[in-house]
């Protein structure tokens, strides 16, 4: 087992018996950034982005606390991190799915698109990832820009891995189409 | 191509996506602070059972629906299948278990885990409470060990399990040094310095032992005893600096009476070793001195008888000028122990009067000065055994048909039959009608010679 997997299970097992705040601060400091970048790419807002990643490690320390199985700490953050975005829409009455392309433009979205060094390469790929459906999106920003493995995307939204494995290829080939480039 | 855009895609993981570091940072401080608002006041308890928290300490190393699924039925399987076949039926046979025994590898194996589970929790005290108890463990292994008759190469596994204690003592030393950097309390010095006096005794009746043996392997395994005995007294001592420190520090689960206590206490120890490394020395001087005397007269004897005697009475002389040269190093042993036990004397005084007035840090400081000077007497007092020892061999006296008494300032002693004498604290010298000389000298018992 590799070491970095070993020590956070260890750290799970004391979190689990022996409950110790600055144990869960050294996952906290692993998975901060990931989970904010997940969170900002489907929100397009740092403000939104840093409610939601705070209320993601909350819900992750109740849920150990609870005594709940983890087989992955990493996919439990994502799968609430997934859920809190959509009840930040619901919560507003809105349909998630024609909210998240609307709400980065109505957020910073002109500013999401200006943060990258390399704007033109960079840019046609943001703006054609923007407008790919939210279940493509969802699956390309998690295995290629938080390289999660394929087995954990599938804990997190709940579909097989064969069906991740579809969805991501289909994925890929429609933001080809969109790009114009040869398949 | 697709790998293009991929790459194009990992690329997105720049810099400026990243969230600010001053909001992971606060965001940090009030999530642990959230997070221990949530938690109770006092001390959580662990109220996860310990077999619970096995099954749990599983998952670290393979998936959780695994452990629970296959290797626990298999392992409640197995205990089920060992109980009903009456292969365990009780459950101190692993804990009396002895190297050598079919249930000691279980044993150590349970202990290895119990080790593990420690240092995972985190939790120092009980991990040092967990070693001392183990040192403890090999201590009273060495000395059944040494007690069995029905096994061979018993000094071996003796020695190696002493190796094991060292070993032992030596981690709770380190946790006791780190104490400061870590969360060792009063209660696991407390624990330490009671287990270590307990493990000292025990390693004394082991010395004690082997004093009867002139083996090579037995000395040195009674060096090794001796040396493992000094690092337990320092481990002792060092449990009382701790509390000492911590007392000092404001810690209330240590008093002053438990400090005063514990010091003295070791210092009635350290004491009370010097005075008897001193005793004994005295006592072996005894025995040298009328050995010495015995073999004086006798070389004169078979002088003045001539021919045959007089070859034995050549052989006698180069023993008394063996024996002479013992004497004169166990005078010599007598003087160093009779300096260092009055220097021991004064020191205790000082003492004494420290911990009246309640100069904690100075009383620790004289109690280590008068431990070592202890240690140091009884280096003294066994190596002058040891040259006794190896001047006078157990040898078997070879009779004729007329065995002769020979009378000694300490008294007549009359060879036995079997022609083999035993002798507690006392010089005899035996000669047969053949001429050849033996001795016997054996220490038993305590060591204190008695006469």
């Amino acid at each position: 087992m590799p070491g970095a997997k070993l020590d956070e299970n260890k750290i799970l097992y004391r979190l689990r018996t022996a409950p110790n705040p600055d144990d869960f601060g050294v996952l906290y400091d692993t998975y901060v950034k990931q989970i904010y970048r997940f969170v900002y790419f489907k929100v397009g807002g740092h403000e939104e982005a840093e409610d939601i990643a705070s209320e993601v490690f909350l819900k992750a320390w109740h849920y150990i606390q609870a005594k709940k199985e983890v087989k992955s700490f990493r996919g439990l953050l994502y799968s609430i991190a997934r859920n809190c975005v959509i009840d930040l829409y619901r919560a507003r009455a809105l349909r998630p799915e024609v909210l998240m392309g609307e709400e980065i433009e109505a957020s910073d979205a002109g500013n999401w698109e200006k943060e990258f060094q390399n704007k033109d390469e960079s840019q046609a790929v943001l703006t054609a990832l923007k407008k790919l459906k939210q279940e493509y999106k969802e699956v390309i920003t998690l295995r290629y820009i938080e390289e999660l493995e394929i087995h954990e995307i599938a804990g997190i939204i709940g579909k097989s891995r064969v069906g991740v494995r579809v969805t991501l290829h289909r994925a890929i080939k429609k933001l080809e189409e969109m790009l114009g480039r040869q398949i | 191509m697709a790998q293009d855009l991929i790459t194009q895609l990992k690329n997105l993981r720049v810099g400026p996506i990243d969230p600010k570091a001053e909001w992971v940072a606060e965001n940090r401080r009030l999530l642990l602070t959230q997070i221990k608002n949530t938690m109770p006041v006092a001390a959580p308890v662990n109220v996860m059972p310990v077999v619970e928290q096995a099954w749990e300490w599983l998952s670290i190393f393979m998936p959780a629906n695994v452990a629970r699924r296959v290797v626990r039925p298999l392992a409640v399987l197995m205990v089920v299948l060992l109980v009903a076949t009456q292969l365990v039926n009780n459950v101190d046979a692993a804990y009396e278990a002895l190297p050598g025994d079919w249930l000691y590898p279980a044993k150590r194996a349970t202990e290895k885990t119990q080790v593990a589970m420690a240092i995972m929790m985190g939790n120092q005290n009980s991990e040092t409470k967990l070693h001392i108890k183990l040192a403890q463990r090999r201590a009273e292994e060495t000395k059944k060990i040494l007690q069995r008759t029905d096994t061979p190469a018993n000094t071996a596994v003796a020695a190696a399990t002493m190796v094991e204690l060292k070993n032992e003592i030596a981690t709770v030393s380190l946790q006791l040094t780190n104490s400061k950097d870590t969360a060792l309390n009063a209660d696991a010095a407390k624990d330490v310095k009671q287990n270590s006096e307990q493990i000292k005794d025990v390693l004394q009746a082991v010395k004690n032992n082997l004093l009867v043996s002139t083996t090579t392997a037995d000395v040195a395994l009674s060096k090794e005893v001796s040396a493992t005995k000094d690092l337990v007294n320092d481990v002792s001592v060092q449990a009382v600096e701790v509390l000492v420190a911590k007392h000092l520090e404001g810690d209330t689960s240590v008093s002053k009476a438990d400090v005063t206590k514990a010091l003295d206490k070791s210092l009635q120890s350290a004491a009370s070793n010097a005075a008897a490394s001193k005793q004994n020395v005295g006592e072996i001087k005894t025995i040298v001195d009328s050995v010495k005397i015995e073999i004086k007269d006798l070389t004169s004897d078979f002088k003045k008888q001539g021919g045959e005697n007089l070859a034995v009475a050549t052989n006698t002389k180069q023993f008394a000028e063996q024996i002479n040269l013992v004497a004169n190093q166990t005078i010599a042993a007598v003087l160093k122990t009779e300096a260092v036990s009055a220097s021991v004397d004064k020191q205790v005084t000082a003492a004494q009067e420290l911990l009246s007035t309640g100069d904690l840090s100075k009383a620790i400081n004289t109690i280590k000065q008068i431990t070592e000077a202890s240690k140091e007497a009884e280096k003294i007092s066994e190596t002058s055994l040891h040259s006794v020892q190896s001047l006078l061999p157990i040898v078997q006296v070879i009779k004729d048909n007329n065995p002769v008494a020979v009378s000694s300032t300490v008294g007549i002693i009359v060879l036995p039959a079997n022609g083999i004498i035993m002798v507690s604290g006392t010089a005899v010298l035996a000669t047969t009608t053949s001429g050849i000389l033996k001795v016997t000298v054996t220490v038993t018992g305590t060591p204190i010679i008695k006469k």
